[in-house]
């Protein structure tokens, strides 16, 4: 699984609006359905979705990184958006800090192993400090995606 | 670390969906309440138990094994612990 393809380039959204993780959550599912063209997907029922998952607990895993994600009933294939949020967004992280970058998941209810993936994927690429410095400091949505390509041509997961 | 007992044993990934988020953080947060370092080990691959993180890198679907390493004063108590939580398939079905 290529992070790149996880998250095209439209789903990358360089500058989320929203200061809050309830608007920041919204504005992602929305690139998600214009980039994947995905006009089925129910917006409200995702972020409703992915709200009460990080009720559960949040998805903040530390180091500036989150991963909200959701199983939602009528989507195929399982789909990604990448959003940064250059101030930090308060999301109840376990180290307490504030979330800067973001990695949405939304996948079918039955794929576990597609989901165990993605988050694979996503780890393997964020566990190193200098991966999400370089994110951080990314100048655009180009440069993310340039940077997701790099990942995939450095270390296989 | 001083005076370690190291202490290994293998588990089972049990619940359906495997070592997704919700798992992992229980994991991550039984692991550091130990002193005891504990590490998993899956095909070579060698993680931290305290990282969330780290232990969704290991993509550890049902059925999965994984060998545990504990080291330090209390290493049987965080192994068997941990054991007990991916027995219960981490109170999640």
């Amino acid at each position: 699984m290529k992070l790149s393809e996880l998250m095209i380039r439209e789903s990358v959204v360089d500058k989320l609006k929203a200061r809050d993780k309830s608007g920041a959550l919204r504005e992602l599912v929305q690139a998600l359905k214009s980039s994947r063209k995905a006009s089925g997907l129910k917006v409200d029922e995702v972020v409703e979705a992915l709200l009460k998952r990080e009720k559960i607990g949040s998805t903040g895993m530390g180091g500036g990184v989150a991963l909200p994600h959701a199983k939602v009933e009528g989507v195929s294939t399982l789909m990604g958006a990448f959003g940064r949020s250059v101030e930090g967004l308060d999301f109840g992280a376990v180290d307490g800090e504030k979330v800067h970058l973001m990695f949405l998941i939304v996948s079918p209810p039955q794929d576990a192993n597609q989901h165990l993936l993605a988050l694979k994927r996503i780890t393997m690429a964020v566990r190193s400090p200098n991966i999400a410095k370089f994110l951080k400091a990314a100048r655009s949505g180009k440069e993310i995606h340039e940077l997701f390509r790099e990942i995939d041509e450095t270390s296989a997961a | 670390m001083s005076g370690g007992t190291v202490v290994e044993k293998t588990v089972t990934i049990q619940n359906r969906h495997g070592l997704h988020v919700r798992p992992a953080t229980q994991l991550a947060d039984l692991a550091g309440k130990f002193k005891s370092a504990v590490t998993i080990l899956k095909d070579g691959q060698e993680v931290s138990a305290r990282s969330i993180i780290e232990l969704l890198t290991l993509a550890a679907s049902h059925g999965t094994v994984l060998h545990l390493r504990a080291e330090g004063p209390d290493a049987a108590e965080a192994v068997d612990a941990i054991e007990r939580l991916v027995n219960s398939k981490f109170g999640l079905e």
